[in-house]
């Protein structure tokens, strides 16, 4: 900023001079031929003028004159080159030139002040309207993404519907053949029957985790939380794990105080539901798998512990950092773990939640907390009497 | 004895395949009908005793036709099957009249209990008001309407007025899944409002003081994101 007006002031400096230089020549050239009633006045106001249009503020305009003055005075008037104060009307013709220098120097001024304030406006409009295309870009391409999105979204939903159909005719023709005319068939193809039927509800399960993930990004404003019982929904998930898997064995017990918990149920049920079945599938462990509840400061902390050979290193520590938990295939004995444990991350990360495992020692201890709901505990003393 | 008509309306026809031998296994007489049009035709023409519902229909929205059947016919009970997940259809149907929602996928033993408790359900709303007396009875659970009373194997248990309402209106429609909404608005009035925190958390005692087991209880069961279901069988 210093810099630009030093050299501002360096160019006005420059102009200053030069056009002076420009009329002193002038006048001598001249000075021969007019003689004594000799122009020169005329051509250093002609200067004036010019360096106080050229020039910034009052400074050069005003030096300009006085140097003029100077200049006529010495050189172009009688006797030349020398100065001379006796000469009449000295004053006069000093403020004669300085009165045009400053009136020029106060309208150019101006001129520059609008000329300044025009660009500037102009300036701000290009910017404004550059700004406006740009945010206009980006509001489009925001459209297609979401539009993109919602389109990826609808498929998978109704991809994810139209299995079920499917599904439901497979696993529930094996659950008829199996349920109701069992012993007409050999044994080693009921048992096979009894494959398509769990490996068809174990896609069931893939397509509900599917479309609780379009559920969770179709909420773009976020879920609409509601204050749950968490018993409920942990017993409801463990009984369906239970229908799934009857030799299944998992423990819960209520605690006492009844906490209301914020969430959407059937995800949270979705959560559970993919935790104990990871532990029942995976665990390698015949010791009842545990699930319990904790209250602490207005918050609801969900446990799922098992007993078993433990998690993969890898995955133990995505979850630890909270990073996604990669699922690509590793293998088919652990099939659906690591969708199963993204799934969980992605609804608890929209209850502003996230998904913690610890290593037991014995098994993997996987763990998350809720927010309590408020105006939690209601006192309902009035008992029937007779 | 005459065999109890169902009328499935579903449009995939392995899943009709498997339904049809599994309903016929259990001597119940079964029409098809794999597209709206068809289903209300057969449901005026056969006037069946029960109604399974496939809300995905090529040719209609089946809540509408729910609504049209249940306008008609409110006496026959409808049970909706749905590959449609979240409770907000859920509650829906229940609310358009279903009465009973079952999803996809389902096991054949699930659908038939529910078939038979929805059969159960319907006889008796036509034979008259269920447990004229007031007194209901579920395992070791006894309510006394008349006496104001509860006791769970023998023994008195001490309730509040409002628990006690709930267990009658559960009672009341024993084996039908009752909304949050129905049971707010049945108990505490249509003032109060939208949430629901009451009647969980006077559900939750209620458990407590049944002891029941969240994972298998013995009498009351919750359908989540719905409501709850006095449990029949």
């Amino acid at each position: 900023m210093g810099q630009i007006t030093s050299k501002i002031r360096l160019r006005d400096a420059g102009i200053t001079l030069l056009v002076l230089f420009l009329a002193f020549g002038i006048s001598q050239l001249l000075l021969p031929k007019t003689g004594v009633e000799n122009n020169s006045a005329l051509i250093f106001a002609a200067a004036v003028v010019i360096i106080s249009s050229l020039t910034d503020g009052y400074l050069y305009g005003i030096a300009a004159s006085i140097i003029g003055v100077f200049c006529i005075n010495i050189y172009f008037m009688v006797p030349y080159a020398e100065f001379n104060l006796s000469f009449n009307g000295y004053p006069v013709a000093m403020i004669s030139m300085l009165i045009p220098a400053l009136i020029v120097c106060a309208l150019t001024g101006n001129l520059k002040k609008h000329a300044a304030e025009a660009e500037e406006r102009e300036k701000k409009t290009r910017e404004l309207f550059e700004m406006n295309a740009k945010l206009e870009k980006e509001k489009n391409q925001i459209e297609i993404a979401h539009a993109k999105n919602a389109v990826r979204s609808n498929i998978l939903m109704a991809v994810s519907h139209d299995l079920r159909t499917p599904l439901t005719a497979i696993s529930g023709s094996a659950s008829y053949i199996l349920s109701e005319r069992k012993t007409e068939i050999p044994e080693d193809c009921a048992k096979m029957i009894e494959d398509i039927k769990t490996d068809a509800d174990w896609l069931s399960v893939m397509v509900q985790n599917i479309l609780s993930v379009t559920r969770v990004n179709d909420m773009q404003k976020g879920l609409k939380l509601r204050p749950e019982i968490p018993e409920e929904i942990i017993g409801s998930s463990i009984a369906k794990i239970s229908r799934r898997f009857p030799a299944s064995r998992i423990s819960f017990v209520p605690p006492d105080d009844i906490v209301l918990a914020m969430m959407d149920p059937l995800l949270i049920e979705q959560v559970l539901i993919n935790l104990i079945e990871n532990a029942v599938r995976h665990s390698g462990s015949t010791k009842p798998i545990e699930v319990s509840l904790e209250y602490e400061g207005g918050k609801v902390r969900f446990l799922v512990r098992d007993h078993g050979k433990g998690l993969p290193e890898d995955i133990l520590n995505q979850i630890t950092e909270d990073s996604p938990v990669m699922v690509e295939r590793r293998g088919d004995s652990i099939r659906g773990m690591g969708i199963g444990l993204s799934v969980c991350q992605s609804i608890l990360k929209a209850h502003n939640s996230r998904l913690y495992a610890v290593d037991a020692g014995e098994g993997t201890c996987f763990y998350f907390s809720l927010d309590a709901a408020e105006d939690n505990i209601y006192d309902e003393t009035e008992n029937i009497d007779h | 004895m005459m065999k109890q008509k169902i009328l499935i309306i579903e449009d995939d026809r392995s899943i009709v395949h498997f339904m049809k031998r599994a309903l016929e296994d259990e001597q119940y007489q079964v029409v098809i009908a794999e597209s709206a049009r068809d289903a209300k035709a057969i449901f005026l023409s056969h006037l069946p005793s029960l109604v399974l519902l496939d809300l995905g229909l090529p040719d209609q929205d089946g809540m509408l036709l729910l609504g049209e059947m249940k306008m008609q016919h409110p006496e026959i009970p409808v049970i909706v099957v749905s590959a449609r997940t979240w409770e907000d259809e859920k509650v829906k149907a229940l609310d358009m009249g279903a009465d009973d929602y079952v999803a996809k996928p389902f096991g054949i033993s699930e659908l038939k209990a529910r078939i038979r408790t929805a059969l159960r359900h319907a006889s008796l709303i036509q034979s008259g008001t269920p447990a004229e007396d007031g007194i209901f009875k579920r395992g070791d659970l006894v309510l006394d309407v008349p006496h104001h009373r509860v006791t769970l194997a023998g023994e008195r248990i001490h309730i509040t007025a409002h628990e006690f309402q709930i267990l009658e209106l559960l009672f009341r429609n024993q084996g039908k899944v009752l909304t949050y909404s129905y049971m707010i608005n049945q108990i505490w009035g249509s003032y109060v409002s939208t949430d629901n925190q009451i009647l969980r958390v006077n559900m939750a005692n209620i458990r407590r003081k049944l002891k029941e087991d969240p994972v298998r209880p013995k009498y009351i069961e919750t359908e989540l994101g719905v409501g709850y279901r006095m449990m029949d069988e």
